[in-house]
């Protein structure tokens, strides 16, 4: 739609005097138009604080329905194009209207939970998948133990059967050392005698009393006899004191070789009670987190639809104020339609003639007079889209609706046209168009 | 005359069987008799020693060290035994020469040399010697016996003790596996 003073600009490709330069979001300014405008060479303002820059734009956008395209109404008597500006209200109101329709997305119950779980899923599932892990490496744990302790006490065992064959080759050796010892000592004593008696003999022999050897020597076999028996009850005492020692040793080696078995199984059994423990903690972990997480999905749902009732409610009565909006705009237009309408019955004397001193006609009469009225129209109808005049001449301040006087009306368009830079005369006839839009004019 | 035999060595203790591509432990003596020992650990999958660590083998290297002063120990009083046994032997084997030439004289100056009784106190002499060798020889024995005994009393010991590390060594293992 190319209805505005800038559109019918673009579309004759050329700029007729000096424009302002909106910055996004400023009132009466569409996105498009703004790009526009850029892409002829204008540049913003570099004020800041302009009229309804505190004003969140998609908000203005939203209560005005979009663009702005208000026109130049036609002016009695002047040179102003005759272009029938109740069209172009018309043409806002509807956009209004469709603003009305266009509703909060509402999320199904099963958007709703599938949404909670997600978000769900996201804090409680790296637990549960730690716990798990944990689980796994437990029992993974518990296996290569278990292999170990089975090593482990299988080569106790193995030691064992080792110390019982080191005990019998030492009992073998010790017992060895003492038959040695004895053999030694009764050839040593059966020698002794040996010698003895070979000496005995000769000595006897050689004094020719021979005889007196057959009466000594019984004797002195009976006596290496004994001393035999007493060495070889020493030996065969020491021999039981090993073989004692040695079975002792067996049996001790052999009890503790089968000892190390059961030490090895009561070891594996301790291991897989210390793993059945942690696991049915983790379990019990888990459960708990499944049973947390139920809750806080249920909890997060019932969040969700309460915000989303809430938002809902919000946007219900927004809507409804601008539906509010929107009647009163519609009112004001008919308002300005009856005032033009033929048929009113004040319209009836000299409806040619009759120069408006109230509302929107009422208005453009104060640029009548001005080097570009035009400029001016462009201007008051960037006024009227601003928030305040759109929002029913109410404006908010710090937080607080007060209704918009129309002294207040005009100091806002006197901030508006300062911003813009317009001339005090441009001031001064924005400012008495603001008293004429409210009737108030000369009062 | 008596004839001292050589004398026997006593049994050495058992020392750990290392097997090829397994852990072993050996144990040189120095030129000064001082223990030195290599310890070469080879981890195997059938390692018959799965519980040993550095400790253990610390424990065993001692263990073996002490078992080793003790056969020194040992060696140094069967060596005395065997030493005072050949003193003994030898005095009593001088005194037997004193004392027959003091009987043959005691007789041969009452002019009864060449009598009955002569050779009778000979030959009690000479079992009176018999027998103080006999009991000299038994008591050498009973002597390297409990040498002999003493040694087994300490291989129990050294066995009991080096289970015990054993018994530490899987303990500490098991230490480690619960970590």
């Amino acid at each position: 739609m190319a209805t505005n003073w800038v559109d019918k600009q673009l579309q004759g490709k050329k700029k007729t005097g000096p424009m302002p330069m909106p910055h996004p979001g400023d009132p009466g300014y569409s996105l498009n138009e703004i790009a526009q405008r850029q892409a002829l060479g204008y540049k913003p303002p570099v004020a800041s604080n302009s009229p309804g820059s505190g004003i969140d734009a998609s908000d203005r956008m939203k209560i005005a329905g979009g663009t702005h395209d208000i026109v130049s109404p036609p002016v009695a008597g002047s040179q102003l194009p005759t272009i029938d500006p109740l069209g172009d209200l018309n043409e806002i109101y509807k956009q209004l209207l469709t603003s009305l329709s266009q509703s909060p997305t509402v999320l199904s119950d099963k958007q709703i939970r599938k949404l909670a779980e997600d978000q769900i899923k996201m804090q409680f599932d790296p637990q549960i998948k730690a716990l798990k892990q944990d689980m796994a490496e437990r029992k993974q744990r518990y296996a290569s133990n278990k292999a170990e302790v089975q090593d482990l006490y299988s080569d106790l065992a193995n030691q064992y059967r080792s110390e019982r064959g080191n005990s019998t080759n030492a009992y073998n050796d010790a017992q060895a050392y003492n038959d040695s010892l004895r053999t030694n000592t009764d050839a040593e004593m059966q020698q002794n005698y040996q010698n003895s008696l070979d000496y005995q003999t000769n000595e006897f022999n050689k004094l020719g009393i021979g005889d007196v050897a057959q009466v000594n020597f019984p004797q002195q076999q009976q006596d290496l006899q004994y001393q035999q028996t007493l060495n070889n009850a020493e030996a065969d005492a020491f021999d039981r004191y090993l073989a004692g020692g040695e079975a002792s040793a067996q049996d001790y080696f052999s009890k503790m070789a089968a000892n190390a078995g059961y030490h090895g199984a009561e070891t594996i059994e301790d291991l897989l009670n210390e793993l059945n423990s942690n696991l049915d903690n983790s379990s019990s972990q888990i459960t708990q987190l499944r049973g947390q997480s139920g809750t806080a999905l249920n909890s997060l749902i019932l969040q969700i639809q309460q915000q989303q009732q809430q938002r809902l409610a919000e946007a219900q009565q927004q809507q409804f104020q601008n539906l509010l909006n929107a009647g009163k705009f519609g009112m004001d237009i008919s308002q300005q339609r009856w005032a033009m309408d033929p048929n009113n019955p004040s319209n009836q004397k000299a409806a040619s003639q009759r120069v408006p001193t109230s509302g929107l006609l009422g208005a453009t009469q104060q640029f009548a007079n001005l080097p570009d009225p035009q400029k001016m129209l462009g201007v008051f109808q960037q006024l009227l889209a601003t928030q305040p005049f759109l929002e029913n001449n109410v404006m908010s301040k710090g937080g607080e609706s007060i209704k918009l006087s129309p002294p207040q009306a005009a100091q806002y368009a006197v901030q508006m046209a300062q911003q813009m830079g317009l001339s005090p005369q441009e001031t001064s006839a924005l400012y008495n168009a603001v008293f004429a839009y409210f009737g108030q004019l000369g009062r | 005359m008596a004839t001292a035999k050589k004398p026997v060595k006593p049994p050495a203790p058992p020392a750990p069987k290392g097997k090829s591509g397994k852990t072993t432990i050996t144990n040189k003596k120095s030129s000064k008799g001082q223990l030195s020992g290599t310890l070469t650990t080879k981890p195997n999958k059938n390692d018959p020693n799965s519980f040993a660590d550095s400790t253990y083998w610390d424990t065993l290297n001692g263990l073996l060290r002490d078992s080793d002063l003790y056969k020194q120990n040992m060696a140094l009083q069967n060596s005395r035994t065997n030493e005072d046994y050949g003193i003994s032997t030898q005095k009593l084997a001088k005194q037997r020469t004193r004392d027959l030439d003091s009987i043959e004289n005691d007789f041969a100056a009452r002019g009864i040399v060449k009598s009955g009784p002569y050779g009778t106190r000979v030959g009690q002499y000479e079992d009176d010697y018999q027998t103080a060798l006999s009991d000299l020889a038994r008591a050498k024995n009973r002597s390297l016996q409990d040498v002999s005994m003493g040694y087994q009393q300490y291989l129990e010991q050294w066995r009991l003790q080096k289970q015990q590390a054993i018994q530490d060594a899987i303990q500490r293992k098991l230490a480690r596996l619960k970590k």
